[in-house]
């Protein structure tokens, strides 16, 4: 039998239906392949064993009961750590949060449930999704599964990406064939395009953030990740839908045109824009040749490529860091060491509430956490918030309108995904404002609410040494036109399939 | 994008910025952390402080992706947590109360 974590999601299920493999025996198998996987690469945090073994038991035997077959039946999915399983550990990898043990499951967790899938664990993150390389977070770095380690360039390895890099590398390294992670600002795509996979961040109020544990709740949506178009496209239709619990999730009637699984038109009759200021910044060759790889694929698919201007993107990265510190400002308000989290031991017995609470926020937060929640303070408080904030919300707007004008005239968006492939493990530590323009190409989908894909076109082979690391592309599509994306995926998946078996130079 | 210039920084932040922002935030520092912070918050808002001369009067601020209508819902009593399960989490609790430091001098 083929190796599994090699599967797709419909090859597993079918060896469910056809009795070659029962969904215990293939649990076991994820467990084995994680135990064996997971010590070098540290994608999880925990892993939920037991019970996932206790369910596979309870689907085998919906196997031979009849009852009709989720769409997910028996396929195991991680969790990035920041999304309530009920009953289970959910620490935002952040001391804050080390114990909480949350009372109720995040409406994509019981709708993955609902789904006869099987949650396997909670993969490693950025604190509070805050980073882009997995790296702040408590349980220590995650590693990229590509790469390898190279003395002088990238002692430590390569880095996955973040925030949500633990789920990446579960599904790039095979742990796993879907996990969803979460992207406020690239944290689903940016780890993606390093490691190689499939991600999605959907449009915004698409999938639920109830249970999300909340970071820029404007900008914030949960999205899956997949080695192939068709197992992000499933995993994606299972998690979206209006659910009444979350305020800002989109109305059935404005999902009405969004639910058939067929765009709207074929990828031949599509126009596609190049987005000038992306292509015109600093590239790495390899991001560079996979867009021109790109561009040629689709045109002889049929598609129409033109160039589209987005004049205000250079500013999107000093909007987005301003945006999202002002409502992680906000939203971290709540941890206060009194109603759940850590609290700091008292000093003396008279210490105050004030006192405690500081302290308690002061040693559970992180130091990228705390970073942010100075920024957000100082840009939101009197004699700055008018300099700061509120123009970023009025640049906001203004980028909303150049995609407005950009999607009057194309159904797509084709850019990179990052400036470059990789860096090395700790390559940005020193310096927050490098770290951030990693995601200088990420962040304006968040700001107008667009689903973003990330594409891996590539492995570019390393100068130094004998190994890899993946190359991707990204594509934005108008709001609630995720159908046009995967279409895209597929053509793209299709070209890369035919290469990598060489039927295709 | 480009104009990233590590060396652009501002200098109206000083650890006494850092201090204040502190209170405002219910944040305690080590000291060590308030200089290392001053530095990085110079470099972040010398980076976003592009944004604060332009002029954009022309957009109206936007603190929403999607444009959407507010969500109403019957006035009807649902279930929701018990008072067991929203003191589940908590660090200290006496009885079916949170325990907390003395609020009241």
């Amino acid at each position: 039998m083929a190796e599994k974590s090699n599967l797709t999601v419909a090859e597993r299920i079918s060896l469910f239906r056809s009795g070659r493999s029962s969904v215990v025996e293939s649990t076991r198998e994820t467990l084995r392949n994680i135990t064996e996987k997971n010590p070098s690469l540290n994608a999880f945090i925990e892993v939920w064993s037991e019970e996932a073994i206790r369910n596979a038991e309870l689907l085998d035997r919906k196997r031979t009961s009849g009852e009709p077959w989720g769409p997910l039946f028996g396929v195991p999915i991680a969790m990035k750590d920041n999304m309530c399983v009920a009953g289970r550990i959910c620490s935002c990898a952040s001391q804050m949060l080390a114990n909480y043990r949350p009372t109720y499951g995040a409406t994509v967790s019981e709708r993955l449930v609902a789904a006869d899938a099987i949650l396997i664990g909670r993969t490693n993150m950025d604190e509070f999704a805050m980073g882009s390389g997995t790296e702040y977070s408590i349980f220590g770095k995650t590693r990229n599964p590509y790469g390898g380690i190279e003395v002088d360039t990238a002692p430590a390895g390569y880095s996955p990406g973040g925030s949500s890099g633990g789920s990446a590398v579960a599904v790039a390294a095979g742990m796993v064939p879907l996990a969803l992670g979460s992207d406020t600002g690239g944290s689903i795509r940016q780890p993606a395009a390093f490691c190689g996979v499939f991600g999605l961040k959907p449009t915004y109020g698409r999938v639920s953030r109830f249970g999300l544990i909340a970071f820029g709740s404007s900008l914030d949506q949960i999205g899956p990740f997949a080695n192939c178009p068709d197992d992000l496209e499933l995993l994606f239709q299972v998690i979206a839908g209006h659910d009444r619990r979350d305020a800002t999730s989109l109305s059935n009637t404005s999902l009405e045109h969004a639910k058939t699984k067929t765009p709207d038109k074929p990828l031949s009759e599509m126009r596609i824009g190049v987005i000038r200021e992306h292509s015109a910044q600093e590239l790495s060759p390899d991001v560079r040749t996979a867009l021109e790889e790109t561009e040629r694929h689709l045109k002889s698919a049929g598609a129409m490529i033109v160039e589209v201007s987005l004049p205000k993107q250079e500013h999107a990265i000093a909007t987005y860091y301003i945006i999202a510190a002002c409502e992680a400002a906000s939203n971290l308000s709540r941890y206060d060491g009194m109603h759940f989290g850590h609290r700091a031991q008292r000093r003396e017995a008279s210490e105050s509430l004030e006192s405690v609470i500081a302290a308690s926020r002061g040693e559970g937060f992180g130091p990228e956490v705390k970073r942010r929640i100075l920024l957000g303070t100082y840009a939101l408080s009197h004699g700055y918030a008018e300099q700061y904030y509120q123009q970023a919300t009025r640049m906001r707007q203004a980028i909303r309108e150049d995609f407005a004008a950009a999607f009057a005239g194309v159904d797509l968006l084709l850019g990179p995904t990052t400036p470059a492939p990789a860096f090395a493990i700790g390559a940005h530590s020193q310096d927050p404002v490098a770290m951030y323009l990693t995601d200088q190409f990420t962040v304006s989908a968040n700001l107008a609410g667009l689903p973003a894909m990330s594409i891996p076109i590539k492995l570019e082979p390393l100068n130094s040494a004998d190994s890899t690391l993946p190359v991707a592309i990204q594509m934005h599509a108008p709001p609630c036109g995720e159908s046009r994306l995967f279409a895209a995926a597929r053509s793209l998946h299709s070209r890369n399939q035919m290469i990598e078996t060489g039927a295709m130079t | 994008m480009d104009s990233h210039n590590p060396a652009e920084t501002t200098q109206d932040v000083t650890v006494e910025t850092i201090c204040q922002l502190e209170r405002l935030a219910y944040l305690r520092l080590s000291d060590e952390d308030r200089g290392s912070f001053v530095n990085d918050l110079r470099k972040i808002l010398g980076y976003a402080r592009s944004l604060a001369s332009l002029d954009l009067k022309d957009f109206a601020p936007q603190t929403h992706a999607i444009d959407q209508d507010n969500v109403m819902r019957g006035d009807v009593i649902e279930p929701s947590s018990s008072v067991e399960e929203a003191l589940a989490n908590a660090p200290v609790v006496a009885g079916s109360f949170l325990q907390v430091p003395r609020v009241l001098e």
